[in-house]
C-alpha cells in the first residue's frame, strides 16, 4: 500500500505535459504534411470554365480544403500511433492507471487538433500569398471576415478531434487484438463492395451526409461531441479491461 | 473602419513579434529548444505573417450584389431594356454604362452603321431635337456577375470607329478572362451554403445607344438592327 495518495487530475496533468514534450515530433510531421498539401493546392482546389459571346472565363478557386484534408489524415495516424505499445509504456514513468493514461492521451489529441486546425486554416492565407507572388495575378476574395475565420477554426477543430477519436478507437481495438488490423479494413471495404453490389446507397455516404451536410452549426456541434464522447468512452473501456503493461 | 483596417495588420504584426520574442525567452528559460520547437515557431510565425499580409494582396473591392439582388438580375435587366426603349438613359444605373464616346463635327447628311457582329447587333437610336453635328454613343452591358459578385470591369466594351460616313461597331477580340478566387474552406462552406462546383453566372450582350442630330439619315448595314426611340 502506498503512503501517498495521488490525485487523478494531477497525474493526468503531469502525463499530458510529458506527452506534449515527448510527442513534439508529431508536429514536425504536421508541418511537413501541411507544406505538402500547400504544394498540391498550388494549382487550385477547383476550377470552372464558362463562356459567353466573345469571351471565355476560367475561374481557379483557392482554399485550404486540401490542407485541412491532409491534417485530418495526420490526426488519424497520430491518434493510432499514441495507442501503440512504445507510447503506452511512456505512462509507466508515472504513477498511473489506464484512465489517467487515456485522459492525458485525449488532452494531447485535443491539443494536437487545436494546433493542427489553426495552422491548417492559416495555411490558406499562405497559399493566397504564394499564389499572388508566383502566379502574379490579382486575387479576388469572397469571404475574409473575422467571424468566418473563428467559425472555420472552431469547426475544423471539431472535425480533427472527431477524426482523432475514431483513430484512437481503432488503435485501441488493434491493441486489444491484432486481428482488428485485418478485420477493420475487411469490414470497411467489404461493406462498400457489398452495398455497391446490392445497389444500395453506401453507408459511408450516409455518414458523410450526417456530419458533412449538416448546415445547422449547433446540431453539428452536438453530433460531433456525442460521437467523440462515444468513441473515447468505448476506447477507455477497452483499455481499462487490459492487463497492466500488456 | 478603413483606418482600423489599415492599422490592424500593423498592430497584429507588433503583437506577433512580441509574442514570438516572449516565447523564445520562455523556451530558453525552461528548456533547451529542439529543432521541432524552432520549426513550429517559424512555421506559425510565417502563417501569422501571411495572415497579416493577405488583406494587402486581396481585391475585396468587388461590389457584392448580395443573394437577394443576384436573384433579381432578370428583373433589373428587364428594367434596363425598358429604359433604353423609352430613351431614359439618364435614369439607367451607371454600373450598366460601359463606355461613352462622342463624334463631333459630323456634317454629312447620312451615316452608315456597320457591325462586325455576325449575330446581329441591336442599336437604339434617339434623334436629338437640334442639329449639333455631334453623334453621341453609349454602350450598355448587363455586366458579368459570378456568384452574385460584379466582375463587369473585366469585360471590354465594343469599340466604335467613325471612318468617312461609316460608323463601325467593332466587337472586342476574343477575351480570355482568368480569375483567381479564394473561397472559404469547407468547414465554413458547410454552413454558408457556398459551392465551388456550381457558381452562378450571368452575362449578356452589349447594347449600343446612339444620339444623333435630328436631320441625319441612318443606313443600317448587314446584321444591324436599328430601333428608333419615340419620345
Amino acid at each position: 500500500m502506498s503512503l501517498t495518495s495521488v490525485n487523478l487530475w494531477e497525474t493526468v496533468k503531469k502525463q499530458y505535459f510529458f506527452k506534449l514534450k515527448a510527442n513534439i515530433d508529431a508536429f514536425s510531421s504536421l508541418i511537413g504534411i501541411q507544406l505538402l498539401a500547400l504544394l498540391f493546392s498550388f494549382g487550385g482546389v477547383g476550377s470552372v470554365g464558362m463562356g459567353g459571346g466573345n469571351f471565355s472565363i476560367n475561374i481557379k478557386y483557392y482554399s485550404a480544403d486540401l490542407v485541412i484534408g491532409f491534417t485530418l489524415i495526420w490526426a488519424f495516424v497520430t491518434a493510432i500511433v499514441i495507442t501503440t505499445k512504445p507510447y503506452r509504456n511512456h505512462d509507466f514513468t508515472f504513477v498511473t492507471n489506464r484512465l489517467s493514461s487515456s485522459l492525458s492521451n485525449i488532452l494531447y489529441l485535443l491539443t494536437a487538433s487545436i494546433v493542427g486546425s489553426i495552422t491548417a486554416i492559416l495555411a490558406g492565407n499562405l497559399l493566397k500569398i504564394l499564389a499572388h507572388i508566383l502566379l502574379d495575378d490579382q486575387i479576388y476574395s469572397f469571404n475574409t471576415g473575422l467571424q468566418e475565420l473563428v467559425m472555420g477554426i472552431g469547426v475544423t477543430i471539431l472535425y480533427v478531434f472527431f477524426v482523432t477519436s475514431i483513430g484512437y478507437f481503432i488503435g485501441t481495438l488493434v491493441q486489444e487484438s491484432k486481428l482488428f488490423i485485418i478485420l477493420i479494413p475487411v469490414l470497411f471495404f467489404g461493406i462498400l463492395f457489398l452495398e455497391a453490389s446490392m445497389q444500395k446507397e453506401p453507408f459511408l455516404i450516409n455518414v458523410f451526409k450526417f456530419y458533412g451536410m449538416e448546415s445547422t452549426l449547433f446540431l453539428f456541434i452536438i453530433k460531433v461531441i456525442v460521437t467523440v464522447a462515444v468513441f473515447f468512452t468505448a476506447a477507455i473501456s477497452i483499455l481499462n479491461r487490459m492487463e497492466v503493461r500488456r | 473602419m478603413t483606418v482600423l483596417t489599415a492599422i490592424l495588420p500593423l498592430v497584429i504584426l507588433i503583437l506577433i513579434f512580441g509574442v514570438f520574442i516572449f516565447m523564445v525567452r520562455l523556451t530558453r528559460k525552461f528548456a533547451t529548444p529542439k529543432v521541432t520547437h524552432w520549426l513550429l515557431f517559424i512555421y506559425i510565425g510565417v502563417l501569422l505573417l501571411g495572415t497579416v499580409f493577405v488583406p494587402f494582396i486581396i481585391d475585396d473591392s468587388l461590389s457584392q450584389k448580395g443573394m437577394e439582388k443576384a436573384i433579381d438580375t432578370d428583373r433589373e435587366l428587364s428594367g434596363l431594356y425598358t429604359k433604353l426603349n423609352e430613351g431614359e438613359i439618364d435614369q439607367i444605373d451607371a454600373k450598366y454604362l460601359m463606355k461613352e464616346s462622342s463624334f463631333s463635327n459630323y456634317q454629312n447628311q447620312s451615316i452608315r452603321v456597320e457591325s462586325s457582329n455576325n449575330d446581329s447587333s441591336q442599336i437604339f437610336v434617339e434623334r436629338k431635337a437640334n442639329n449639333d453635328d455631334t453623334i453621341e454613343a453609349f454602350i450598355f452591358g448587363n455586366g458579368l456577375i459570378i456568384d452574385g459578385y460584379d466582375f463587369s470591369r473585366k469585360l471590354k466594351p465594343y469599340h466604335l470607329e467613325l471612318m468617312k460616313n461609316t460608323l463601325t461597331i467593332n466587337l472586342p477580340q476574343q477575351q480570355d478572362i482568368n480569375l483567381i478566387i479564394t473561397k472559404a474552406d469547407f468547414p465554413i462552406r458547410q454552413f454558408t451554403g457556398e459551392s465551388i462546383i456550381n457558381p452562378s453566372f450571368s452575362t449578356g450582350d452589349q447594347v449600343v445607344y446612339l444620339r444623333i442630330p435630328n436631320h441625319l439619315e441612318l443606313i443600317a448595314g448587314n446584321h444591324v438592327f436599328l430601333e428608333f426611340i419615340e419620345k
